[in-house]
């Protein structure tokens, strides 16, 4: 008996100390890097949720495992009293004070986390003056199964997308067939491409470099291949090319 | 009647009996979930380490590796969602309703075989697409225009409509069986607030399913239209794909709810009995349960955090999604302090039970990040979602195994052997777990993907499904060990008595 109970505790412990710490970086992330407002705020908004969630669910754990252990049926240990028999009617048996604290706790937990989340969506949708230049402006369009970048001087390219750092950076998202989803999980950053519709998204990075691009939404077949990449340069090289290609 | 000579082709085939259409349920359902778990481990090999060839996958008809893989993970969700959990659920039901609350039969009993038949051939109609030339590639959520003919001309779509089709006219017949069965057919002594609670669980399912199964009928039929006939519901250039997701996630996000009520009810039985102490805070969960299925229905946008839609419904939505996790909180809370004081015995069933509780805390505590629209933004179409939705439908399924190892003596007058079913749970516990705990780190890596690692940074995520796959297949031994239980005890099990486990509710007052 002891033993299973061992087995139980440690498997418990187990998980939670493998669920708890997830999620807060992306598995590719340490190859690839992070950047940008969004990421930032984002890491921190998910390292709430995860402490609050990891403690909130430690507890529930302690707590179980800790009455399975203390109430297990020994040999000499009697039936509780008012164990149920057939042919009686359960009563109900409860105590209120006890389920509203735990209701209002659990309430005022989740309002404080949904405060962050506001700010957040907000933050989301509009990008606050001074964050950086700009804004650029550029239309993205999906394909099955690439990218097509639209830039405002008329130039395009394909499955590569090139864009100034500390720039703010606005992307106009759509599709020319099914839904597609624009994703870069190093700016914690991810838009719908919906047919007949245009979904606004902005970013604002801060550190050159090579950075995944991938669909996440099921767009046929080949959604598998459908990846492409975020090239960030230093503003000046940014105009530098520019400047060659109308030449 | 009299229909065949054959004595069991005539019970079986012409039976209206509560009892016989529960057995039927539960061997199709069977049935169901064993195809389910064979295309989730053909998932689980695909996937076990970076850039796999797709040789297998070319045997498929149209020679087309990708398509013939998203039809694995679109027939994969549906049977198992819509074909095994929750008719399931309806097979003990339909067993164990009417005797919990003594009624004779179902209200209906002739509407009740209906029920079971028409939801049988919706499944095969469904899975047949495999048969004849492709089944259903576009996921289980159906985004249009992916579905219109212009890009999946193949059959799988309307067989996977018309098996849905079917299961809509079962549901909704069952559905009002089991109301006015519920609400007209107990005993007169028994007030509806004696009600056994997986009673209760089964009142608020059907309820609930009546409420969203004609939306996705209406849709479906649109669909249908579109496909057959030309119309343009779903196509239009006005809004026509947005609607087809509100439409679909009117129906789909409470259909997860349809499918754990019934475990929960399940979960609030089999607990009270292995601890010998009255279910705690029975009028809080019912409480919960009525609060849980009528929000269940005003959460769906956060399944649309991102198509675009207005910041002011996204922040609403996630408000209503926090707070739907409040009654569920509190009946994980009600079903864990029913064990303080008691005398807790661990035989299988509620092994089962347990682990559904442990394994469903980090299902519903993960949930309540995706409920963040902001955090959704990272975590959406990842393979975090997959690992949050595994655990909680992972729980729902130990919930439910729990019920079989719970009432097949009742069925089957038999037990179903302890020590196969020890190991049965633990495989099925450590398997689950470490096949979905890894996956919560690939919040960078897209769902449905029949290959990775074409990019160099797409390479480390072969160690986490490697991981996965050994969880899977530790899983399908486990499910194995438990075909086998059920062969064998049926004929060498322990015999059961008419009150194995001390059960107080009136289905183990008969016999």
């Amino acid at each position: 008996m002891k033993i299973r109970l061992v087995i139980f505790v440690l498997s418990v412990t187990f998980f939670v100390l493998l669920s708890s710490n997830n999620a807060l970086a992306c598995a590719s992330c340490v190859e690839t890097g992070t950047t940008g407002v969004h990421a930032e705020k984002y890491d921190q908004l998910m390292g709430w949720y995860l402490a609050i969630g990891g403690i909130v669910s430690l507890l529930v754990y302690v707590w179980f495992v800790w009455l399975l252990y203390k109430f297990r049926a020994r040999e000499d240990s009697p039936d509780p009293v008012d164990a149920p028999k057939l042919g009686e009617t359960v009563k109900h048996r409860g105590d209120p004070t006890w389920t509203w604290f735990v209701t209002l706790s659990v309430f005022a937990i989740l309002m404080g986390l949904t405060a962050g989340t506001i700010n957040m969506v907000e933050f989301y949708e509009n990008p606050e003056e001074g964050w950086g230049d700009g804004p650029l402006t550029i239309r993205v369009t999906a394909h099955r199964y690439f990218w097509e970048f639209e830039y405002p001087d008329g130039n395009k390219t394909f499955d590569e997308l090139i864009v100034p750092i500390n720039t703010i950076v606005i992307l106009e998202v759509t599709t020319d067939d099914v839904w597609h989803n624009f994703a870069v999980p190093s700016l914690r950053l991810k838009i719908d491409a919906i047919p007949h519709q245009i979904n606004v998204i902005w970013f604002d990075a801060s550190d050159v470099g090579k950075y995944p691009i991938t669909c996440m939404e099921l767009c046929g077949s080949e959604h598998a291949s459908m990846t492409g990449d975020l090239i960030l340069v230093e503003q000046e090289e940014y105009t530098n090319g520019l400047d060659e290609d109308f030449a | 009647m009299n229909i065949f000579k054959n004595p069991a082709l005539n019970r079986w085939l012409t039976t209206t009996d509560h009892k016989d259409v529960g057995m039927m349920y539960f061997f199709a359902t069977l049935l169901f979930g064993f195809i389910g778990l064979v295309l989730s481990l053909l998932i689980r090999i695909q996937l076990y380490q970076p850039n796999n060839g797709t040789a297998w996958l070319d045997w498929a008809p149209g020679d087309d590796a990708g398509a013939f893989y998203n039809s694995i993970v679109t027939m994969h969700g549906a049977v198992m969602v819509l074909f095994f959990v929750s008719p399931l659920s309806f097979g003990f039901a339909n067993y164990v309703v009417p005797l919990q609350i003594g009624a004779k039969d179902m209200a209906f009993p002739r509407l009740n075989a209906l029920s079971f038949w028409t939801f049988l051939f919706g499944g095969l109609v469904a899975a047949s697409g495999f048969l004849f030339g492709g089944a259903a590639d576009v996921g289980w959520t159906f985004y249009s225009p992916l579905t219109s003919l212009e890009y999946s001309p193949g059959n799988g779509v309307n067989l996977a409509g018309a098996g849905l089709v079917l299961l809509i006219i079962s549901v909704t017949a069952s559905t009002i069986n089991f109301i006015v069965t519920i609400l007209y057919h107990r005993v007169p002594e028994m007030d509806i607030w004696e009600m056994p609670m997986f009673t209760w669980s089964m009142l608020f399912t059907v309820i609930l399913m009546l409420t969203i199964f004609p939306i996705l009928l209406g849709a479906l039929l649109m669909l249908v239209g579109d496909r057959l006939f030309e119309t343009v519901f779903f196509i239009d250039e006005n809004r026509g794909s947005i609607l087809w997701g509100h439409l679909f996630w009117f129906f789909g996000h409470p259909e997860v709810y349809v499918v754990l009520l019934p475990e929960l009810g399940m979960l609030a039985e089999i607990i009270p009995v292995f601890s010998k102490k009255p279910l705690y805070g029975k009028r809080y969960i019912i409480y919960s349960l009525i609060i849980g299925t009528f929000l269940s229905v005003l959460v769906w946008v956060h399944h649309m955090f991102i198509t675009g839609i207005d910041p002011l419904l996204r922040e609403v939505m996630s408000i209503t999604t926090e707070l739907i996790s409040i009654p569920f909180a509190v009946i994980m809370i009600c079903l864990i302090a029913t064990l303080y004081n008691g005398k807790i015995t661990f035989p299988t069933p509620n092994l089962f039970a347990l682990g559904a509780i442990g394994i469903f805390v980090i299902g519903g505590v993960t949930g309540v990040f995706l409920s963040s629209a902001a955090i959704d933004y990272h975590l959406r179409g990842t393979y975090y979602i997959v690992a949050h939705f595994h655990y909680t439908l992972g729980a729902v399924t130990l919930g439910v195994v729990a019920a079989i190892y719970y009432w097949y003596p009742l069925m089957f007058g038999r037990i179903l052997d302890e020590r196969l079913g020890k190991l049965h749970f633990w495989g099925s516990f450590f398997g689950t777990i470490l096949t979905m705990t890894p996956l919560f780190y690939l919040t960078d890596m897209p769902r449905r993907v029949y290959v990775y690692g074409a990019n160099e940074h797409e390479l480390v995520w072969g160690d986490y499904h490697f991981l996965a796959t050994i969880g899977a297949l530790v899983v399908f031994f486990a499910q194995l060990v438990f075909l086998y239980n059920l062969i064998r005890s049926y004929s060498h099990g322990r015999e059961a008595g008419s009150n194995p486990w001390n059960g107080s509710t009136q289905e183990w007052a008969g016999k």
